[in-house]
């Protein structure tokens, strides 16, 4: 009897103890998401409020949705005062992002974590080396080390040429959600969540033969370059991985308001001397028809001019249209994109 | 026994010495190169919102900004952007009192000071505007960034404000004109790179994956390189934080150099900035290295290279803020 009482005593002594030296705060790893997801949230918060110790709003896919008021913040934080029922601070904003520790719609105004949390725990993400951080990972900061007093976090997109770095981030009560390029000192360390599918990891398309983007087109959206001058100038080109630009031939000059033997100067070696005597000679009803009525009415002139020039602002193709011939005022720009 | 550990610790000691003094004699760089002058401190202040202060936010999970930006006439006069209290700090030459130009915003994140006093402010995430105020802090006019070759506001790197105009550059890659000569909107012009010989040539950088920079130097019309220079600096680099010409055509170039540490390793990495004075061909004519690199308290501009070669560095420290000035010996 006495046996058969201390047998249960026994067992549930080392279920206790089991209890006990389980780690009673190992969390259950979050849902799976891959880096598109956890950018795509990132994009639909660009534009919401700052709002001190919150996190929420509105989406439409990976679009805001301003639908929802997008809320507004001033005064200095934590002593500042917010407006609406949406926004995020910086940590808020991750969590949201990163939809840790559990799946929530993003309009749920959760702050489940600091950037204490972030930078001096390891819940559902880890500490990664920086030289090893990709789309969707984070950099945190906290001052004074851990547990240190106040902190920040951003979510990171890419690098630029320079190693600057693009990201996602609740800045501030006057900024609200943003997506800049911004440095990112050396106090920042890089995080990991936990959980992550595969994906392709997108960076900065450039000619090289690849889908860096990952839209699955390769080498498109490369910026050309303007090389030459007068007529030319041409545009760069992308083909084969390779983006070259090459000038056109110059031709000889006339006397047309362009830079026909590519020199930088407009109607030079003389080109219109000749001309200009011709047009002294010619009587109005010598002239082309638009000349004729400009020399009528001053007014049509400018019409004339105007057609010739186009509008300041005009775009063909999405080249940049310059003025062609030389206008007053202005900035007589004359590289194109 | 004491003496002779004092007589070895003291050997010691006196050939570190020596061999330290041999690496700085053999640290004289290429032939011809130069270093600079131990830099002048022109400017200090502390952290605050008083006069002679600039403001610091912390970052209560939120991000910590520094002052912005400044700039150094050529008169000598120097501008802060003290965004965070709300003003631009104006210096007279030699001053250390300042005037004080509200701005109305702290989201400003840039500034230039034009011929004719009018101040010129970046305003890239929230406004996405560039701004033009008077020395009374009026707002004269404001023109929006965001349009033909810059998609967003936050792709807007650096600001130039040079004769033909105001240029913003994007993505560190290429810049915009977005003001003419007279600070008035003209259709958009872009170049790759950032300008040099008056904008007849421009310099482009990019790291190149592998630790080290690669520079070119671009005829502007025909967008020929004219030199091409690959620096390695080994698995050190962090980032490049700033090229900009003089006006004698040479490049200067400012790396950020990080050394590798190891996990958990006590104490702050070892930071320093590598600056380097470049020729036509790109090569080293001139050199320094300067302690002090970006702190978590964001600043948009770091460096600025006056006319005349002198390099400005505007720098953070737990005390304050302090501009300092570095000259190459001629």
């Amino acid at each position: 009897m006495r046996r058969a009482i201390m047998i249960p005593a026994a067992l549930a002594l080392m279920l206790s103890a089991s209890v006990l030296l389980l780690p009673a705060s190992a969390p259950a790893a979050p849902a799976e998401m891959s880096r598109d997801e956890i950018i795509c949230l990132a994009q639909s918060g660009v534009g919401f409020s700052y709002w001190w110790g919150h996190g929420g709003w509105c989406h439409d896919g990976c679009a805001p949705d301003f639908s929802c008021s997008a809320g507004s913040c001033s005064g200095s934080c934590p002593d500042c005062s917010h407006s609406g029922s949406y926004g995020a601070d910086c940590s808020g904003f991750a969590a949201k992002v990163w939809q840790v520790p559990d799946p929530i719609d993003l309009s749920n105004d959760d702050h489940p974590y600091s950037t204490e949390d972030f930078r001096c725990s390891e819940i559902h993400w880890t500490q990664i080396d920086k030289g090893d951080i990709q789309i969707a990972d984070a950099l945190v900061y906290r001052s004074g080390g851990c547990p240190g007093s106040g902190g920040h976090i951003v979510i990171y997109e890419s690098g630029d040429p320079w190693g600057s770095s693009w990201t996602y981030e609740a800045r501030g009560c006057s900024y609200g959600i943003v997506h800049n390029s911004r440095t990112v000192s050396s106090e920042y360390i890089a995080i990991r969540r936990s959980s992550l599918t595969a994906s392709c990891v997108p960076s900065l398309e450039v000619c090289d033969g690849d889908d860096d983007d990952c839209d699955g087109l390769v080498d498109d959206d490369i910026d050309s370059y303007a090389c030459g001058t007068g007529e030319c100038e041409r545009l760069s080109a992308c083909a084969g991985g390779v983006e070259t630009c090459v000038p056109g031939d110059p031709r000889p000059e006339i006397c047309d308001g362009v830079d026909n033997d590519c020199d930088g100067a407009d109607d030079d070696d003389g080109a219109c001397v000749q001309d200009d005597q011709d047009v002294q000679e010619l009587q109005p009803e010598e002239m082309p028809d638009e000349a004729q009525d400009a020399a009528v009415d001053p007014a049509l002139d400018d019409a004339v001019q105007q057609d010739v020039t186009g509008p300041p602002d005009a775009q063909v193709d999405g080249i940049f249209q310059q003025p062609v011939l030389g206008m007053e005022g202005g900035c007589g720009c004359a590289l194109t994109r | 026994m004491i003496d002779e550990m004092r007589k070895v610790s003291l050997g010691i000691a006196a050939a570190a010495a020596g061999i330290i003094l041999l690496f700085l004699l053999l640290r004289t760089g290429p032939s011809g190169s130069k270093g600079a002058k131990n830099p002048e401190t022109i400017l200090q202040l502390g952290w605050g919102g008083g006069p002679g202060e600039a403001g610091r936010h912390e970052g209560g999970e939120s991000a910590p900004v520094g002052p912005m930006s400044f700039t150094v006439l050529p008169s000598g006069e120097i501008y802060i952007l003290d965004q965070v209290n709300v003003r631009v700090l104006r210096f007279e030459p030699g001053s250390k009192k300042s005037s004080q130009i509200p701005v109305g915003s702290d989201t400003f994140q840039d500034l230039a000071v034009a011929a004719d006093g009018t101040i010129v402010l970046l305003d890239r995430l929230v406004r996405r505007a560039v701004v033009l105020m008077d020395t009374g802090g009026n707002e004269l006019a404001f023109h929006a960034v965001e349009g033909d070759g810059i998609p967003e506001g936050g792709a807007v790197t650096a600001m130039f404000l040079e004769k033909d105009g105001l240029w913003l550059e994007v993505n560190h890659e290429r810049s915009v004109r977005i003001l003419d000569e007279s600070l008035a909107p003209c259709p958009r012009t872009v170049r790759r790179g950032r300008p040099l010989d008056g904008g007849s040539k421009t310099v482009a950088a990019f790291l190149d994956k592998q630790g080290g920079v690669k520079m070119r130097i671009l005829d502007t019309p025909t967008g020929a390189v004219t030199a091409e220079k690959h620096f390695p600096l080994g698995q050190d680099l962090y980032r490049i934080a700033w090229i900009e010409a003089d006006a004698s055509g040479a490049v200067h170039a400012m790396f950020h150099l990080l050394e590798p540490q190891a996990e958990n390793a006590p104490g702050p990495p070892d930071e320093k900035v590598l600056a380097l004075r470049l020729g036509k061909d790109l090569e080293e004519t001139g050199s320094f290295e300067s302690p002090h690199t970006i702190r978590a308290w964001e600043q948009f501009k770091e460096f600025e290279v006056a006319g005349v070669g002198t390099v400005y560095q505007m720098a953070f420290s737990d005390q304050g803020v302090t501009l300092l000035s570095w000259r190459y010996e001629p």
